[in-house]
This record gives C-alpha cells, structure tokens and sequence, in this order.
C-alpha cells in the first residue's frame, strides 16, 4: 500500500508540473491577440517586426509574429491539415489555389480600390472575389548582369525572340562567362526555370504554339505540343550555357554568381536588393521572356508579392482587419516593399526608391509595345498540384540531356497533368 | 620510444579529419558575407560583425536558455518515467515482458515526419504549441524507449536475488525499485543524459511546428534561420553554428569522464 | 506474488500514457490517412482503400529510396563499427594524448545532423568547396562531388559514419575496459599472438558491446533524415532520398498525404519485422550465455 502511495506522490508532482506549465502560457486580455504568420526571414524579419510592434502601441492589439522561414509551406500544410490556421498569414501565390477556403473576402475593406490592376488579375477568383491584401506583387521573368552583357557585345533591349536569346547565350559563352544558372539543388528553381519558359510557347500573346484554351479544358497534349519547350532546353542544355554543377548548385550560389559577374543571366523572381547584399556594385537588370515568335510578345508573368490573408474561422476578425488596414496604409506599405525588395501592389504607394521596380520600369520603357502581363504559368493554366511535377520534369531532362529525356519529361508532364485534371473535373 | 611513432602520426592524422569541419567553420564565421576568399584560409583580418549580429538581432541567447530548459524537462521525465517502465520488462521474463520490449523497440524505429500532423492535431488540441511542456512532453515520448532499452538492458544486469531478499524484507514492489535498483542506476542514468541531451538539444522536425513563436524558438531553429533564407549569410549562419554547439560541448567535456564509465555498465552489461 | 507483478504493470503506466497520446494516436491517425486520397491540408479526405499501398509498387523512384535507405541503415552500421572498434582499441593503448583522440571523435555527436549537413555542403559544392580547394593545390580538375546519386549516396554513408563512429567508440571503449586484465595476460604468457588475443578474448567479451552498438546505430541510419535534407535535399531526381526524407517529401512536396502516410506505414512494418526477427534472435543469445 505504502508504494501504492509514493507511485501516486510521484504522479500527481509530474501532473502539477504539466498544469502548472501550462496555466502560465495562457493569459487574457481585453483586446484579442493576433497570431500573424509570415515568410519574411533575417533583416526583412527585423524590419517587420517593427512594423507589427508601432501597430501593436498604436491599436492596443497584441501580436505573435511567426517566421518559420523555409519550412513556412509545410508548417502551413500541417496547419491546415489540423484546422488550426494563424489569425493573418502571407499567402505568396497561393491564395486562390490553395489557401482560399480558409480565407475571408476582402472586398468590403476600404482599401480594396487601392488594389492595382496588375496584382487584381491575379487575385481575383472568376466571381471577382479577393482574398488578400497584396502589399507588393512579385515579377518574374529573367535577372542579368549588364556588365556582363556589354562587356560581351550583346544588346538587352533587342532579345525579342527565344532565338534572340540563344544568340546571345552563344555570344556570352565565347565572351568566357557562363550564360545561364541553375541552383536546382532548391527543388523550386527548376520549376521555376520551367514555368517561366512555357508561356513563351503556350500562353503568350501571338506564341508559336499559342494554347491556352487547350490547356485549361485539358485536351492539351505534353506528348506532343509539350515537347517543344523541352526541345530548346534541351538545345541550351547540349550548348553548355548552364553552369557546370547546375544539379548540385543552390539558389544563393545563383545570386553570388550574378552579382559577382560569373553568370550572365538567371530566371525566376526579379529581386535586384538581395542579388546586390553579394556585390553592392552588381549593376542587375530586368528582362521579360522573350516570345518563340518575331510577332509574339514578350512576357512578365506577375504573382503575388506580399499578400496578407485572414483566416475567416479566425477569433480575432476584427483585429485581423484592423491589422491588414494599417499594412495597406500607404506609409507602411512602402516599409513592406523596400523590406521584401518587390514592387508596389497598391496604386497609393510610391516607386521612386525601389531598385527592382527601377530595373523593371526600365525594361518596360525598352519593351514598351511589345510587353504582355499574365499570372504565373502554373496558376493560370496548369492544375493545382503539379508545380512538383515542373521539377521532375525539368530534373529528368537534365539528368539525361538527349531527345530520350525530352520524352521523358514531356511524359512526366502528361501523366501528372493528365491525372491532376481528372481530381478538378 | 620509436615503437609508438606511429600512434602519434594516426592520432594527428585522426586530429586533423575530425577538426577539420569545425576549423572551416569557426574561420567561415569570422569573414563577411562578400568575402569570396577560399575557405581554407584563414581570415585577414578578423570580422566579428556575424556575433555580433547574432546577439543584437536573432534572440540566440533566449533560445539557448529555450533549448536548456526543454532540455532538461525533459531528461528528467524521460529518466524517470523510462527508469520506472524499465524495472518490469527487466524483471518479468514472460510474454508481457516480451511483448513490452518489442514494442519498445518497435517505437524506437518510429520516425515521426509522417506522423507530424497527427501529432500536431493533439497538441493543438491540448493548447500545447508554443509551450515548453508541449515540446518536453513529444521529445520525451521519442525519447523513452531508447531510455527504457538502456534502462532495462541495464535492470537485467542486477542479480534478482536482491529483489528477492527485499521482499522477503517485506518491501513493496515501489520501495524494492527505490531501495534497491535506484541507487545503482547512476552511471547508466549519466549515458542517458549525454546521448539523448545531445539530440534533444539538436532536435529540429518537430521543433519546427510546435515552438511557432520566436521567443520560444530553440538553438536549432535560430541556426536554422539563418541557413534557410533565400540569400543565405553562411558566414552568419556559420556563426550561429558555433554558438549552438559551444554549451553542449562544454557539458560533454565536463560529462566525458563519468560518460565512459557510464557506457561501461549500461551497453555491455546487457 | 501475482499481486507484485499486478504492481509491477503499474510502472509502464507514465511511460504508455506518453505514448499512447504522442506516438500512438498519431499513429493510427497517419494509418487511417493511408487509405485515403488527401492534398495533406484539404478539409476533405476521400477512402480509396488499399490504392496507395499498390502504388509503392508502381513508384519507379520507391526502389532506389529503399535501397538508399539499407544503404544508410547497413552500411553506416557496418563501418561505423569497424571504424569505432578500431579507435577504440587505438584509443584504449598507453600513449600519451589518447584521452584527447578520444574526445575530438566523440566530438561531431555533438553537432546536429542539419547542421552538419549544411557544413559538409561547404566540402562538397563544385564551386569553392573545400575538397575541390584541396584538389586543385595539386592541380587537379573540380569535381562535382554530388552530381551522381550513387556517389551522393556513399558521401553521405560516410558522413553519417564519420559523424557518429564516435558512439560505437565509446561502447566498444567501455566493453575493452571491462575485460579483466588477467585473461589478456595470461594469453599472452601463454604465447597467444596479437591477433589470436584478440579473436578469442577480446571479440567474444565484446558481443554484448557490439550487439547494442549494432541496434543504435541501425536504427540512426535507417531514419537517417535531416542531413540528407540539408545535404542534398534528396537530389538529384530523388537519387539520395531515405525512405523518411522521401515520404516527407511526398506529404509536402507532392502533396500526396495519403501516399506518404502509406510508405509511412509500410516502413514502420518492414523495421518492426526486423525487430522481431532481431529480438528473437537477442534472446537466444541470452539463454546461451
């Protein structure tokens, strides 16, 4: 009886210890607080964080700001997978693929006409319904280093073509610097690599093997039209205009090699602040994809920057709103785009200081009749799912660069397509 | 004296592989982030802005005290709880007996990455994320059944008899654990301590999602910040590596000796 | 008597309430999980039966993860050993200095396994890695170390061997110690030569050593996961993944949760069988000695 006892002493010092532990995390307050998840990491972090603490002193509203960087997907999924969602989090590109069934429609808020048209495209759902508050949108196309470009006699402003490209690609190889690179260790560059290619082919205004509509509605055929993205990445690829270890090489090494003038071009989202903390001399410009076509337009494709969502099973509605209006004040959403390094979203803020919207404006200026804004290749036309599937596809062509890999490829494509669009229909 | 030359060629040479990553890193740490010199050499001129980042901006200091205190919750748990469960496996040579070692040795294999949102439905359930308790209680419960194949193993060791003669002693079962096995668990309890302290206090997946908020963050996940931004500061985040190790190696230099003496009776008496 | 061992069941109760709730129940979660078709973080699951099993067999990528993950398991478990039992008899000589070998072997334990991933990452990149440095003061060509997938997957064996050689010393280092001087000495007054002591003394006194030195690090190696992750990321084309870091893969990646949580599963049971196998084993040795 006696160990009987002792057992039970021993018991109840562990459980008190549990709830005793647990009564601390909990505490109560007038105004809820507010759970706020986002991707921002490093110096980008710190500066948020001041954002979030001058709204906390001015609105009384306490707030957890969560970071948990590159895991910040899986975390997400997990989240959603137990039902359990941060008040507000950052949806970068996703709100309507994935995340909109947890979120709450912002169209009542009264900065939602300060949304520009750009970002609206791609937000909106087909019953003009949005989700987030962009702060900033996200430009993708293709990053260089334009001193590598002079110093090789090639000419930015006239790649027009797919063809105009591989010429100057030709023209910086013989110059001794590597083209392209490719940091395919970070599984996204790759997809990444892909999904800025295609539209040049398929979706692009007056593209070679313009398919839009097939794409949607499915009847489109990676086996065959498919390939043909495929055939001239296979082309560079052969060429040797990618860096050496492109298999083995990640995202950073692709920014230190542009800023330091040992790459020429890299594709993916425009970031000139982060590409230049390598090289504060790096002299970065914009690009759009050139189009397979003479006739054909080039192409930013535009995703969302930094865009604030709230999770409409939220405890906190009103706090999470208030929150998102002073992110959309004009003043703080300047703060959010210098700290992401992406363009303005909301036609109240101000562009002058902003590198990468300069070398995008720029490009724009060179590109003036012959530029064309779509959403993100994947988003817009492909099934939700397969922006995996973009890697495999690419990684398969890399890893066996011959017409064989090409089928491949295209095949990984068409399987997954093929499949992913029977789950939608 | 020539006899033994070639133990110190070995030991130099064996000095020099395990070294190696360490040097590169200290000396990784101690360049910025436009240094582009090979990284092997040694820094011209000491750069020690990456530490002091470190402590002004990444809250490294909380998180180790974060990482000490789940540290040691949870050892305490799972010595004690591991120690209790271990006494019967060791003692009840039948099938419950045997049926509770492979269990045990079963869960050991449990990787828990696919498991994550199950777990993660529990602990959100119980109002446990972003809390010291909630993290002791997960990394005990991975942690245990190793504690318990080393606890039991070690049980087996210690001749029955004197569980016997305790009893006939009139002591109960608690007061035969306590009286009798309790004070000789020490050096088995000193192995426990540095190998399963060492991985909790680097413990990162699930770490991930239950410390969500940066003021709970552990030492891992600081040095994991660092290492996952999109333009990586490897010098920073060579620096956050440095710092992340330094208290458990001076634990283990202050455990080693008491360590071996430890492994001594607990993996081979078994 | 009855009565005690009733007691005794008492003592598992703290340990099988913590598992039950943390390992348990997310377990059975994930087995439910594994009969259904889910994104991972959709509000609706749909039962499709045994599918997902039947594609483990359909997945042209399983094989090779399998295989990796025997490779990590195996093979770091072998070498690990060789290579702790080594120093430890190296160690376990007198000379002067041996404490501090010892140490610094045991040191890398200390490290955690992302973090040494991403330090190895430092040796082995194309582009200003360490070994490639190390190759060109001889004038040697860079290799691209990582580039091939089998070769990625030796490097990391090796790493995860060099990393945790380290506890096998120790173990082994322990059991040396507790084999009674006596014995060696006499062996040796008897003439026994170096090798002979050390086949007929020293390996048979250290079994209990080695048997559970082969059970940590089997383990270790089999769920070997976050260097991989840090190293590698699995690549290229899936080349280096472990059965974890590829079902973590497919849970987040690919969004194919009922997948992963099948592969889960199937791990779980293909390892429990070896524990079996592996604890029957154990207790004949027990009833033996």
């Amino acid at each position: 009886m006696k160990a009987w006892k002792n057992k039970m002493g021993m018991l109840s010092v562990v459980m008190a210890a549990v709830t005793l532990a647990g009564g601390m995390s909990a505490s109560a307050e007038e105004k809820k607080s507010l759970e706020v998840e986002v991707l921002y990491v490093g110096d980008a972090l710190d500066a948020f964080r001041t954002i979030v603490s001058d709204f906390s002193e001015k609105s009384g509203v306490e707030v957890d700001l969560i970071a948990p960087g590159s895991d910040y997907e899986t975390v997400m999924k997990t989240r959603m997978g137990s039902g359990d969602m941060p008040d507000v989090f950052v949806t970068h590109g996703w709100s309507l693929a994935r995340y909109k069934e947890y979120l709450l429609s912002v169209n009542d808020e009264a900065w939602f006409d300060t949304i520009g048209d750009s970002v609206k495209g791609v937000v909106e759902d087909e019953d003009g319904q949005v989700y987030v508050l962009p702060v900033t949108q996200l430009i993708n196309g293709i990053t260089y280093n334009k001193d590598v470009l002079e110093k090789a006699g090639v000419d930015s402003s006239a790649i027009r073509t797919v063809e105009d490209f591989k010429a100057a690609c030709e023209k910086i190889r013989e110059s001794g610097v590597t083209p392209l690179f490719l940091g395919a260790k970070d599984d996204w560059t790759s997809a990444s690599l892909l999904n800025i290619f295609c539209p040049a082919y398929y979706s692009a205004e007056g593209s070679n093997y313009y398919a839009a509509e097939q794409l949607k509605d499915g009847s489109f055929n990676w086996n065959e039209e498919g390939k043909y993205v495929f055939e001239d990445l296979l082309q560079m690829l052969q060429n040797g205009y990618f860096n050496e270890d492109l298999i083995t090489a990640d995202e950073p090494q692709a920014y230190e090699a542009l800023a330091t003038g040992n790459c020429a071009f890299q594709f993916g989202g425009v970031f000139v602040d982060q590409i230049q903390k390598y090289n504060p001399d790096a002299n970065i410009g914009a690009l759009p994809i050139p189009s397979t076509s003479e006739e054909g337009k080039s192409q930013y494709a535009i995703g969302e920057g930094s865009a604030f969502g709230i999770w409409k099973d939220s405890d906190a509605l009103d706090e999470a709103k208030e929150f998102l209006a002073y992110l959309a004040e004009p003043e703080v959403a300047n703060q959010i785009s210098d700290l992401d390094g992406q363009i303005p979203a909301l036609n109240t803020m101000d562009t002058a200081e902003n590198k990468t919207y300069t070398a995008f404006a720029d490009s724009e200026e060179a590109f003036a009749d012959d530029l064309d804004y779509d959403n993100l290749f994947d988003r817009e036309y492909l099934p939700s799912g397969m922006w995996s599937v973009l890697t495999d596809s690419v990684m398969e062509l890399v890893m066996d660069q011959t017409e064989n890999g090409v089928t491949t490829a295209a095949d990984t494509m068409q399987t997954n397509y093929v499949e992913k669009m029977e789950i939608v229909q | 004296m020539k006899k033994g030359y070639w133990k110190y060629v070995v030991s130099l040479l064996i000095l020099a592989i395990y070294l190696m990553p360490i040097y590169v890193v200290v000396v990784t740490s101690l360049k910025p982030i436009t240094n582009l010199e090979p990284r092997l050499t040694l820094p011209k001129e000491i750069y020690w802005e990456n530490y002091v980042r470190l402590f002004r901006d990444t809250g490294i200091l909380k998180a180790i005290l974060n990482s000490m205190m789940i540290t040691a919750g949870t050892l305490i748990l799972v010595v004690v709880v591991g120690g209790m469960a271990a006494y019967p496996i060791a003692r009840m040579k039948n099938r419950a007996g045997n049926i509770a070692r492979v269990i045990v040795m079963g869960v050991m294999m449990v990787r828990g990455m696919a498991m994550v949102v199950g777990l993660y439905s529990v602990l959100s359930s119980m109002h446990a994320l972003s809390t010291y308790w909630g993290m002791i209680l997960v990394d005990a419960a991975f942690g245990l059944p190793v504690a318990i194949y080393m606890y039991s193993n070690f049980i087996s060791s210690i001749p029955d008899v004197l569980d016997e003669a305790a009893a006939i002693d009139g002591a109960g079962v608690f007061g035969t654990f306590w009286k009798i096995i309790v004070p000789q668990l020490k050096p088995v309890t000193v192995s426990i301590v540095v190998m399963q302290g060492v991985s909790i206090w680097n413990e990162y997946g699930f770490a991930t999602y239950i410390l969500q908020k940066p003021d709970m963050y552990n030492v891992t996940l600081v040095v994991k910040q660092y290492f996952g931004e999109a333009v990586k500061d490897l010098n920073g985040a060579a620096a956050s590596a440095v710092i992340a190790i330094i208290p458990v190696v001076i634990v283990y230099l202050l455990l080693q000796k008491y360590f071996v003496m430890g492994a001594v009776d607990s993996a081979v008496k078994g | 008597m009855a009565k005690r061992k009733r007691i005794m069941y008492l003592f598992y109760l703290p340990a099988l309430c913590i598992i039950l709730i943390f390992i348990a129940r997310p377990l059975a979660e994930t087995l439910y999980i594994s009969f259904c078709q889910w994104n991972g973080y959709s509000s609706t699951k749909k039962f499709i039966g045994i599918k997902n099993y039947l594609d483990i067999f359909r997945d042209s990528h399983f094989k090779t993860v399998f295989i990796n993950t025997l490779i990590y398991g195996v093979m770091s478990t072998l070498l690990q050993n060789i290579i702790g039992m080594a120093s430890a008899f190296f160690v376990n000589s007198r000379f002067k200095g041996n404490g501090i070998v010892r140490v610094v072997i045991y040191l890398p334990i200390m490290i955690s396994g992302l973090v040494m991933g991403y330090i190895m990452y430092f040796f082995f990149t194309y582009d200003r890695g360490v070994l490639n440095e190390i190759l060109a003061w001889f004038g040697r060509e860079p290799v691209n170390w990582l580039e091939d997938g089998t070769r990625g997957v030796w490097i990391i064996t090796l790493i995860n061997t060099w990393q945790y050689a380290g506890n096998c010393m120790i173990i082994y280092l322990a059991g040396l110690q507790n084999i009674p001087k006596t014995y060696l000495e006499a062996a040796e007054i008897d003439g026994a030569k170096r090798w002979q002591r050390f086949k007929y003394i020293s390996l048979p006194m250290l079994i209990p050593a080695i048997t559970t030195s082969v059970i940590i690090n089997l383990i270790g190696g089999l769920k070997l996961f976050d260097g991989i992750v840090s190293l590698t990321n699995g690549g290229p084309n899936y080349q280096t993944h472990s059965l974890v870091s590829y079902l973590n893969s497919q849970y987040f990646l690919k969004e194919k949760a009922g997948y992963a949580s099948a592969i889960g599963i199937f791990t779980f049971t293909f390892i429990m069988v070896i524990v079996i196998i592996l604890n029957g084993f154990l207790q004949k040795r027990r009833v033996e000695t």
